[in-house]
């Protein structure tokens, strides 16, 4: 994946063929895992904290929605779209944002059903899988987030 | 060690009256992010920079201070805002919460 144009408004990226089955799948299957019970506090446990848990837990649900919708739109645009040499995707600012969220949805949502381990770089044997899919949607979310990152900060013009 | 920033303190109005007002004795808290090992950094950094509008600069010491100590606190704010910040945050799965201000 890399980057070949910047606009005013956005960007246009190059992808293998792979790497746009790889996006259009993470995409589709979003959400990948159940919502998590989020906490708004570590030290505070009153009536008050309570309420301000619920609400952003109902906050954070309806994000994840509206993810959902921004993420099918992108979809039924045909994108990435087939090119000759593998697929463009052309994403404007607000776009590129919901990718980076729904991404990072998939991420942090496929090591919490991992088991939330804390050494992500030693060897990975599954157990399963299901630990063969998380722990490949958990990486390929983590290259896409970061070629969109890095490319942002010319790490790879 | 002074490679860690330090808290970002919002400016408190002043209006010239010498009796406190309802804001001054309002409960402040911190927003604190903290650290886990799934997230990477460029995003965190890309994360701060958009909800808090800082420079890469500073949201790069914030992203270092989470990473090597654990936690970072972001900024100190009303109940109001430090929960629009913690919502926001939690949206890009950050792990934040808000803390009373002891």
């Amino acid at each position: 994946m890399k980057l070949l144009r910047e606009f005013r408004d956005g960007w246009e990226y190059e992808l293998s063929r792979h790497e746009a089955t790889c996006l259009r799948t993470l995409i589709a299957e979003f959400p990948t895992t159940p919502i998590a019970n989020a906490r708004i506090s570590r030290t505070e446990s009153d009536p008050e904290a309570d309420d301000r848990e619920r609400l952003l837990n109902e906050s954070l649900a309806g994000h994840r929605l509206d993810l959902k919708c921004q993420a099918m739109k992108l979809l039924a645009s045909g994108r990435p779209r087939s090119a000759p040499a593998g697929a463009r995707l052309r994403l404007n600012p607000p776009e590129r944002e919901m990718l980076l969220q729904l991404l990072n949805d998939i991420r942090v949502g496929s090591w919490r059903a991992l088991g939330e381990p804390a050494d992500l770089d030693s060897k990975f044997s599954p157990a399963s899988e299901r630990e063969m899919k998380y722990r490949a949607f958990m990486d390929l979310a983590g290259y896409f987030e970061f070629k969109l990152l890095n490319l942002e900060n010319g790490g790879e013009h | 060690m002074t490679r860690g920033p330090q808290p970002v303190i919002a400016p408190t109005p002043t209006t010239g009256d010498e009796t406190s007002s309802h804001d001054d004795l309002a409960p402040t808290y911190y927003v604190i992010c903290w650290n886990d090992p799934v997230n990477l950094m460029v995003y965190v950094t890309h994360v701060f920079m958009k909800i808090f509008g800082w420079d890469r600069q500073t949201a790069q010491e914030h992203m270092l201070e989470v990473h090597e100590r654990g936690k970072s606190v972001l900024v100190r704010e009303s109940v109001e805002k430090a929960e629009f910040y913690v919502h926001q945050l939690q949206g890009y799965q950050l792990q934040a919460t808000m803390e009373p201000v002891k």
